[in-house]
């Protein structure tokens, strides 16, 4: 009688249920895993019969058969040298198998019948209480990330031993339960007050996080786009638990989650260098991965030295920015990746880097600063909202400058915009039409002529702009976006003159220049 | 009025054959002279090789040009211009300008690509291709001034200056035309692409050089007597002391036309040309009615309204306190205890009405 264990393969961003069934028989031993197995669960074998042995168990001198249900999917990974280790001991008697068909079981084994930690664990727990299991079967190390998920028992086992006294009845294992982290990382998180001068940025960066608006800094080195960036997150809404959890799934299935960590609760800041590769910016790779949009999903992805990073890399971004997520396509089938994160890329303003510069002299001549600027591709620039120039202040305005607002008080104008947007978008999204708009930026050419109304004479003063100063014509309808973003932000229904004059103010790449 | 003609020359005959000789090098390297010599155009394309002798050609030049004579088929290369839309323009047409004509040295023949209207006076606006924005926008207000009276504007399709008067020009509505150095079918700088094409639109591109020619650095010199000789004046704006903004001011002179310099700043390289030619007697202008003045073209007023008088209260003081330097957004509110927003939009009105301009490193500059 071949025993059954339930265990469960990650595919993409979910877990697909899979019946482990382990035979023995009479014939000459071996072990033969079937059931679109790939090499790192074959090599599964060689661990569990010394995992096996080494834990002070039999491995039968017995034909083995492993199958894999459905044998349809591919299986990946160590995880299924537990569920594997379990069955024969079941089918040669060592644990009674009665209470396999309550748990979803996952685990890798080391040679002494350690359980190794896993990627995907919370995908795993998911999956179990979608089955309707009465819990799941994690290592230890893992078993923190899954605990979020409740109506489950998470059993957290650190060796073979345990999980055989657990079924055997012969221990009692207290499932982990999940518990807030008392988070102290909101002291050293980066603030704004860190920021001396840079005011008008600032405010860039917060018109950006109320609207959710893509935004490209432009300045020289040493101007501080990085410093800046990596405090957007601070002014960003709080995650929402749902957000919270999509974010921690991208992490586990990426097994980036540390031992002790169970919900990510901040949002992610990701800042990969230019040299970064299509897979890794996007994800993919012959055991598809979620790549940096992803791995920023919720967040913010930092892209510095935007024009250096490889033509290809920035055309695959055009997808994410566009969507919310990415599609990796494999022969065998078609994975897709959340990736809703607010760019923030920073540029120099010229090839030499110090155009506008009061330090250094530019060598470049302006037609070659049009070229540097003309590698941004056209339909990249038109998903992001915000241009803008970043200065270089000397020591002596830094000394002037006072202290900068805090983080928190920023945010709460954010909050407050992002609460007139929600309002905003309840009815189009309770349609249920299938794309979800939280803030301005995600705004199509419908939604933005029904809610982007502007005064008359912020009408005019529009066109007029648009005529005089040369902007293209994929201006307009970004101006439009960005000036419902200010209007909100200064709790204005209407979009009047000033709100336009300075969404017009962050379009410094659609300008002409003579 | 034309000075001589010839006599029974069949409509367009001669521009097959200059066509032939600016296709030849050797020929095209002393064209006007070989030309005159032989006893006209076609007389040099089908001169064999005694006369070919006789015009100064070694052995070994003749038989180079009479072998690459063979090559070219005339009607074809023709064809090929006209398809592209341009045509030749030789000293015996109508529509020769009659300044080009009076100026020594004129091309006999040229290409041209769109058509030159009839005006009043033309004017060359010309400098540096690195110039400043100041520079920049000073052009492009001197060209529009002049351009709305009817004045054509000639430049040579180049960076900064040039380019700056070509817009400026164009905005106003007026004419203008440029003097290429290369072959009418590139597009050099070639982000002046739509430039090229407004300026076709509005009146034509010249160019002495057969089609596939590079903008090799040798043809500017010759064509900025192109540019003196068809205008009335020449107007330098931003030039260095070497400078092919001097060279067209020099032809200017020999041609006897009026040369105007816009002052600068006496230690910056930019200005040191320009500088220069005031130190030498140019007209020093500070504004289009300043050329008008000189060239005392009669019937033509500029507006004369005090620029600022347009400006509302806020807009004036706003502009004022700006002052002449360039600044950055910050500097702006730093300076001007206005709101950003407020700024924003004062910026942005001042630039729409022209007072100010934002530069490509993100300073604010007022122009007016």
């Amino acid at each position: 009688m071949p025993a059954k264990v339930l265990s469960a393969t990650v595919v993409g961003m979910s877990a697909m249920p899979v019946e482990v069934e382990v035979d023995a028989s009479l014939g000459l031993p071996r072990v033969s895993i079937v059931g679109l197995a790939d090499t790192a669960v074959q090599e599964s074998k060689e661990r569990v019969r010394s995992g096996i042995e080494n834990s002070e168990y039999e491995f039968p001198l017995k034909r083995i058969v492993v199958n894999m249900a459905p044998a349809n999917i591919r299986k990946e990974g160590p995880v299924f040298d537990l569920p594997i280790a379990l069955g024969v001991l079941a089918v040669t008697g060592q644990v009674p198998a009665e209470r396999f068909g309550d748990y979803l079981i996952a685990g890798e084994l080391s040679l002494t019948g350690e359980i190794r930690r896993i990627n995907g664990a919370l995908l795993l727990a998911i999956c179990a209480k979608a089955q309707g299991k009465r819990g799941v079967v994690l290592p230890a190390e893992s078993a923190r990330e899954a605990s979020i998920i409740d109506g489950i028992d998470i059993i957290p086992v650190a060796n073979l031993n345990e999980v055989v006294d657990f079924f055997a009845g012969r221990a009692v294992i207290e499932p982990v339960r999940y518990r807030a982290e008392v988070s102290d990382a909101g002291e050293f998180e980066p603030d704004f007050a860190d920021v001396k001068g840079q005011e008008h940025i600032k405010r860039a960066l917060e018109v950006a996080a109320a609207g959710g608006h893509n935004i490209l800094l432009i300045g020289p080195p040493g101007s501080g786009k990085t410093m800046l960036a990596s405090r957007l997150p601070s002014i960003l809404p709080l995650l929402s638990l749902d957000e919270a959890i999509e974010v921690t799934k991208v992490y586990s299935v990426a097994g980036m989650l540390s031992p002790e960590q169970s919900l990510i609760t901040t949002r992610p800041f990701r800042e990969p260098h230019h040299t970064i590769s299509n897979a890794g910016l996007i994800g993919g790779g012959s055991y598809p991965r979620p790549g940096e949009v992803s791995l920023s999903h919720n967040g913010v992805l930092f892209l510095d030295e935007f024009p250096e990073f490889s033509k290809g890399v920035l055309q695959v971004l055009r997808q994410p920015l566009e969507e919310g997520k990415v599609t990796i396509s494999r022969a065998s089938g078609s994975l897709t990746y959340p990736a809703q994160f607010t760019l923030v890329a920073a540029m120099n303003p010229c090839p030499c880097g110090h155009l506008g510069d009061r330090a250094k002299q530019c060598i470049c001549g302006p037609h070659r600063v049009q070229q540097y600027r003309g590698r941004i591709s056209g339909p990249l620039l038109d998903r992001i909202d915000i241009h803008i120039e970043v200065p270089r202040l000397s020591k002596d305005e830094l000394m002037r400058s006072s202290d900068g607002e805090t983080s928190s008080r920023i945010k709460r104008r954010i909050d407050s915009a992002r609460a007139v947007q929600g309002e905003r978008f309840q009815t189009i999204n309770s349609n249920g039409n299938g794309r979800l708009l939280v803030n301005n930026s995600h705004m199509k050419a419908r939604e933005v002529k029904r809610f982007c109304v502007l005064t008359p004479e912020a009408t005019s003063f529009l066109e007029a702009s648009v005529d005089k100063l040369g902007l293209s014509g994929r201006a307009f309808e970004r101006v439009l976006k960005v000036s419902r973003t200010i209007a909100d932000l200064s709790g204005s229904e209407r979009i009047e003159i000033e709100h336009v004059a300075e969404a017009v103010q962050y379009r410094a790449l659609d300008r002409k220049y003579i | 009025m034309r000075l001589e003609r010839h006599d029974g020359v069949p409509d367009g005959g001669d521009k097959k054959y200059w066509l032939g000789i600016k296709l030849v090098p050797a020929f095209r390297n002393r064209q006007y002279t070989l030309a005159e010599k032989a006893g006209g155009p076609r007389a040099l394309w089908e001169s064999d090789h005694i006369a070919l002798s006789g015009l100064g050609f070694t052995d070994k030049d003749v038989a180079e040009t009479a072998a690459l004579r063979a090559a070219i088929d005339l009607d074809e290369e023709l064809e090929k211009l006209s398809v592209r839309g341009i045509s030749i323009m030789t000293d015996e047409d109508e529509g020769f300008p009659q300044l080009l004509l009076d100026a020594p040295w004129h091309p006999k023949a040229f290409f041209i690509k769109g058509t030159l209207p009839a005006c009043d006076a033309s004017i060359a606006i010309v400098g540096s291709r690195h110039a400043t924005l100041q520079g920049k926008a000073f052009a492009m207000e001197l060209a529009s001034a002049l351009a709305a009276v009817g004045v054509m504007v000639v430049s040579g399709g180049a960076r900064g200056i040039d380019t700056a008067a070509h817009t400026g020009a164009l905005e106003a509505g007026g004419l203008t035309a440029a003097v290429l150095g290369c072959g009418l079918d590139l597009v050099y700088p070639p982000e002046n692409r739509n430039l090229f094409a407004q300026i076709e639109e509005r009146a034509a591109l010249i160019s002495e050089y057969p089609l596939g020619t590079q903008p090799f650095p040798r043809n500017f010199p010759a064509r900025n007597r192109i540019v003196a000789g068809m205008c009335n004046g020449v107007i330098v704006v931003e030039a260095a002391l070497k400078s092919g903004a001097l060279i067209t001011a020099d032809f200017a002179l020999e041609y006897g036309r009026d040369v105007f310099a816009a002052p600068g700043y006496s230690k910056s390289p930019m200005s040191k040309g320009a500088n220069a030619l005031i130190k030498q007697g140019a007209h020093l202008i500070e504004s289009a009615q300043d050329v008008l003045d000189v060239l005392s073209l009669t019937g033509i007023t500029l507006d004369q309204g005090e620029p600022l008088e347009r400006l509302s209260g806020p807009e004036k003081d706003f502009l004022i306190q700006l002052g002449w330097e360039p600044k950055r957004f910050d500097e702006v509110t730093r300076n001007i205890p206005v709101d950003t927003a407020t700024a924003s939009v004062l910026l942005l009105t001042l630039e729409i009405s022209g007072f100010v301009r934002r530069d490509i490193d993100g300073c604010y500059l007022r122009i007016k």
